[in-house]
C-alpha cells in the first residue's frame, strides 16, 4: 500500500529520495524501496543487534547502517533532503515518538513523507486503558482537552492516537513556518489498523510535507480508498490458500461465480470481501523446501 | 464644541504608585545600572574599559554614579524625563536596554521621597532636583477653548543649569536619592539584602562586567558570575542561529555542571542583558509538546538564547526586564528551535539515569574532564570537532558506555528483609561474604532447586 502510494507521489517533486526506517535483520521495507521507487540512499537505524551482524544481513550495499538510539541517529543525519521516513515501532506510543516526530517535521523538505508505526495498545502498568488523566500526566499538552473517558480502550485508541499525532504534526509545522518564506503544511495520508502476526494491535499513521500552496489534485490520492480516512482504515487479511486465492482472481466481481464458492462453503463473503479491499496490496509469500 | 467629556486621564498619584508596584527593589536598582551600560555602549560598544559605575547604598540615602557619558539637556527635555517614550523619539539602533522611558523615573519614585538628577554631557551641565510629594501635588491653570479656566496635574520638572559646582568633574551620570521609603530603608540597612543584590548584579549583567565595565557597591568591585556550559573535543553543544527581522538569535545549549539544579534551564539574554535566569518552565518549552517537564535527572542542562537588536522594542522584553514576553512573534518563532535543541540533550540525559547507581558518578566524569566555557564566550565562539566545523542542530554527546546500560536495564534489584539471627545462621551457613551475597546464593540456589 506504502509503496503504491509512493510511487505515484515521488516523480511529482523531481526529487532524489532518501529512505530512513528500522530495517532490523530482515530490511522488508528497504528491499521494496530500492527496487520498486529506485531510492538509493537508504539509512537504517538499529540498537539491538551489532553492526556486524547488521552489515552481514543488508541486502543492498547502498543501505547505510546506523547503530544508536533512533533520536540520536535522526538527528545525525541530513534531513533537509527529500525523505520518506517510516519508524516503525515495537513498542506502544511514548513521549520519545513525539519527540523524533518533531524532530523530522522541523527539518524536512516539501514533498517528504513522516511515517510511524506503532502498538496501539494504551495501557496504564496495571492494564486498564488510560483514563484521560493518566494520559494527560504521561503525555502533557500533547492529549487534546475533551477527551471521553474511554479515549484509550478499543476501538477508540487509534482515534486518540491519531488525534494526538496530528496535531502535533501541524503545531511543529506551524511552529516552523514562523521562521518560513515559504510555508508548508502537513497533509495526513495514512490512518491505518491491522494486526501483526503475534497477535499485537497495530497502529500506522503518517503524511506528506508540502508546500502550502501545493495542488493536492496532483497526488491523485482520490484513487486511493484507504487514504486519509476519518476512521482508521482497517486491514483485514483472510485467511485463504493459494488455490482459493488464484480462484477468486480469475472470478473477482462475477457475483454468481463468488456465490457459488460460498455456497460450496470454500470461501465466506465476509473473505471475499477482506481480499477486495486488499488484494492488490498483498505480497506473495510461498513456503519452500530447499 | 464637544461638552459631554469624562475625564480619563491619570492622577499623578495613581500614576507613579502603579508603576512602581509590580517592580522590586532590586531590579529598580538594576535598572538604573542599565542606564549607565547603555550610555557605556554609546561610548565603545565592544569594550567598556575605564568606565565604571559606583552604588552607594544606605539606610539614608541611594546614590549611583557614573562615568559613561551622561545625557544631554535635550534628551533630558524631551525622553529622559518624559513618562513612556514618545513615537517621535529616534530609534536607539545602539543594542541598548532602554526602551519604554520608564525605568529611571520608576526606580527613582520606588527608592524615596526627594531625588537629584544630574548629568554631565559635553557642553550641558545641569541637574534635576523633585520633592516627590510637592511634585506630586503641583498643578497648572489652562485655559480651555471656551476660555474657561481648568486646573489640571502638572507633570513637568524643573532643572538648573550648573556651571562648577556639580558633582561631576567628567561626563557622567550622579543620582541621589534621600528620604527613602520606609520598607527601603529597611531593605537598605539589611546586610543580607546588599549581598543579594551583589550576587544579582554580578549574575543579571555579567556580560558589561566581563567586557570590562567596573560597577563598584559600597567601595566593593563587583565580577561578573559566569555562566558555563561543558565543551570538548568529542562533545559539542547544540547550536543555531539566524535573523527575524532585524532580531539576530543564537541558541547554544549542552550540559552544565550536576549538583546546582537552580543552575539548571534556560537562560536568556536581550542585548547581552540577562533577563530570563535557569528557567524550568513552560516559558522555554518544559513540559510542552515532547518535551518532558523538568526533572532532576534534567539537572545538568544548560541552554542560552541571546537575542540582539539594535532597535531595542524589536526584542520581547518586557518592562521590567524580567522574564519575556512570550506572546511575542520574535519569541514564538524561535520557542521551537529552543524545543528542538532540548529534544537530543533530554534524551541523552535520560539514557545516563539509565546507568542507575553508576550515573551519579559519571555525570561527576562529565564534570571533571571536560572544559568549561561561559555565556559571554559561548555567543561567538564557533564550535569545531576534529578541525571540521561543528554542524548546526546537532548535540555531540559525550560518548555513554552502552554496556552498563544495556546491564542495567536487564537486572532489577529484588529485597526483602529477614529474621537477623536466621539470615546469620544462613549466612555463615552458605559461607556467604555479606547479606547482599547471601541474597545472590539464595536466589540462586531457588533457581537451581526450582528449575528455572
Amino acid at each position: 500500500m506504502l509503496q503504491s502510494v509512493f510511487s505515484r507521489m515521488i516523480p511529482l517533486f523531481h526529487s532524489e529520495y532518501q529512505y530512513i526506517g528500522f530495517g532490523g535483520l530482515s530490511f522488508t521495507d528497504f528491499k521494496i524501496f530500492h527496487r520498486e521507487l529506485h531510492i538509493n540512499r537508504m539509512f537504517s537505524i538499529e540498537c539491538g543487534y551489532s553492526m556486524n551482524k547488521l552489515e552481514f544481513n543488508k541486502p543492498y550495499s547502498c543501505i547505510d547502517i546506523r547503530v544508536g538510539r533512533s533520536i540520536d541517529e535522526l538527528s545525525k543525519i541530513d534531513l533537509s533532503q527529500p525523505s520518506i521516513i517510516w519508524l516503525d515501532y515495537d513498542g506502544c506510543l511514548n513521549r520519545d515518538v513525539f519527540a523524533e516526530l518533531e524532530l523530522i517535521l522541523s527539518r524536512v523538505p516539501h514533498g517528504s513523507v513522516y511515517l510511524m508505526s506503532c502498538n496501539r495498545q494504551m495501557k496504564n502498568s496495571e492494564g486498564n486503558p488510560y483514563t484521560p488523566e493518566e494520559l494527560q500526566e504521561n503525555f502533557g499538552s500533547l492529549v487534546p482537552l475533551g477527551l471521553e473517558r474511554n479515549c484509550c480502550a478499543e476501538p477508540n485508541a487509534p482515534y486518540t492516537i491519531r488525534q494526538m499525532l496530528e496535531l502535533d504534526c501541524n503545531n511543529t509545522i506551524r511552529d516552523r513556518n514562523r521562521l518560513l518564506s515559504k510555508k508548508l503544511r502537513f497533509k495526513p495520508i495514512f490512518n491505518l489498523t491491522y494486526e501483526e502476526y503475534i497477535g499485537a494491535r497495530m497502529f500506522t499513521y503518517g503524511g506528506v510535507v508540502l508546500n502550502d500552496d501545493f495542488d493536492d489534485t496532483l497526488l491523485h490520492f482520490d484513487e486511493f480508498n484507504f487514504i486519509g480516512t476519518a476512521d482508521p482504515y482497517k486491514i483485514e487479511i483472510p485467511n485463504l490458500t493459494y488455490r482459493e486465492v488464484m480462484t477468486l482472481n480469475q472470478i473477482l466481481n462475477f457475483l454468481d461465480k463468488e456465490q457459488s464458492l460460498v455456497d460450496n462453503d470454500i470461501v465466506t463473503n465476509e473473505e471475499i470481501m477482506r481480499y477486495k479491499k486488499c488484494y492488490k496490496y498483498l505480497p506473495n509469500f510461498y513456503d519452500v523446501r530447499l | 464644541m464637544e461638552t459631554n467629556i469624562i475625564e480619563g486621564n491619570p492622577t499623578k498619584k495613581f500614576f507613579v504608585e502603579m508603576i512602581t508596584r509590580d517592580i522590586s527593589i532590586e531590579d529598580a536598582i538594576i535598572d538604573l545600572l542599565d542606564n549607565s551600560i547603555d550610555g557605556a555602549n554609546r561610548i565603545n560598544s565592544e569594550t567598556y574599559e575605564g568606565l565604571w559605575v559606583r552604588l552607594t547604598i544606605n539606610d539614608r540615602q541611594f546614590i549611583i554614579e557614573d562615568n559613561c557619558g551622561g545625557f544631554t539637556l535635550e534628551t533630558a527635555k524631551k525622553y529622559a524625563f518624559r513618562f513612556g517614550r514618545p513615537e517621535t523619539a529616534p530609534k536607539t539602533l545602539n543594542n541598548t536596554v532602554g526602551r519604554f522611558g520608564i525605568g529611571m523615573k520608576r526606580s527613582l519614585f520606588k527608592i524615596g521621597k526627594f531625588f537629584s538628577v544630574e548629568s554631565r554631557c559635553s557642553n550641558d551641565h545641569f541637574c534635576v532636583n523633585v520633592d516627590v510629594e510637592q511634585w506630586s501635588k503641583k498643578t497648572k491653570d489652562v485655559t480651555l477653548a471656551d476660555s474657561t479656566i481648568s486646573t489640571i496635574d502638572d507633570w513637568s520638572f524643573n532643572y538648573q543649569q550648573i556651571e562648577d559646582d556639580g558633582v561631576l568633574q567628567n561626563d557622567g551620570t550622579f543620582i541621589k536619592v534621600t528620604g527613602l521609603n520606609p520598607e527601603v530603608q529597611d531593605l537598605f540597612s539589611d546586610s543580607r539584602f546588599i549581598s543579594e543584590l551583589a550576587q544579582d548584579i554580578q549574575r543579571l549583567l555579567n556580560f558589561s562586567l566581563l567586557r570590562g565595565l567596573k560597577i563598584y557597591l559600597n567601595e566593593k568591585e563587583l565580577e561578573g558570575k559566569r555562566i558555563e556550559l561543558l565543551i570538548s573535543d568529542v562533545s559539542l553543544p547544540y547550536y543555531d542561529e539566524g535573523t527575524i527581522g532585524d532580531v539576530k538569535y543564537r541558541i547554544v545549549a549542552g550540559l552544565g555542571e550536576v549538583g546546582e539544579p537552580k543552575k539548571s534551564g534556560w537562560y536568556i539574554y536581550c542585548n547581552d542583558r540577562l533577563v530570563v535566569e535557569a528557567d524550568e518552565t513552560t516559558m522555554t518549552g518544559w513540559g510542552i509538546s515532547s518535551i518532558p517537564k523538568w526533572h532532576v535527572n534534567y539537572v545538568m542542562f544548560r541552554g542560552v538564547l541571546y537575542l540582539d537588536s539594535k532597535e531595542t522594542l524589536n526584542l520581547p522584553l518586557t518592562t521590567t526586564k524580567k522574564g519575556i514576553d512570550t506572546t511575542s512573534e520574535v519569541y514564538k518563532a524561535i520557542l521551537p528551535k529552543m524545543k528542538d535543541a532540548m529534544i537530543n540533550i533530554l534524551d541523552y540525559l535520560k539514557k545516563i539515569t539509565q546507568m542507575g547507581d553508576q550515573a551519579n558518578s559519571y555525570r561527576q566524569m562529565l564534570c571533571e574532564t571536560m572544559s568549561k566555557a561561559s555565556a559571554v564566550e559561548l555567543k561567538s565562539m564557533s564550535f569545531q570537532i576534529n578541525g571540521t566545523p561543528h554542524a548546526k542542530n546537532v548535540f555531540v554527546a559525550p560518548p555513554l558506555d552502552e554496556d552498563v546500560i544495556a546491564q542495567k536495564k536487564s537486572t532489577v534489584r529484588i529485597a526483602y528483609d529477614a529474621n537477623k539471627i536466621k539470615a546469620d545462621s544462613a549466612k555463615k551457613h552458605a559461607e556467604a561474604s555479606s547479606y547482599k551475597d547471601l541474597g545472590n546464593i539464595t536466589f540462586d540456589y531457588y533457581l537451581r532447586m526450582e528449575g528455572i
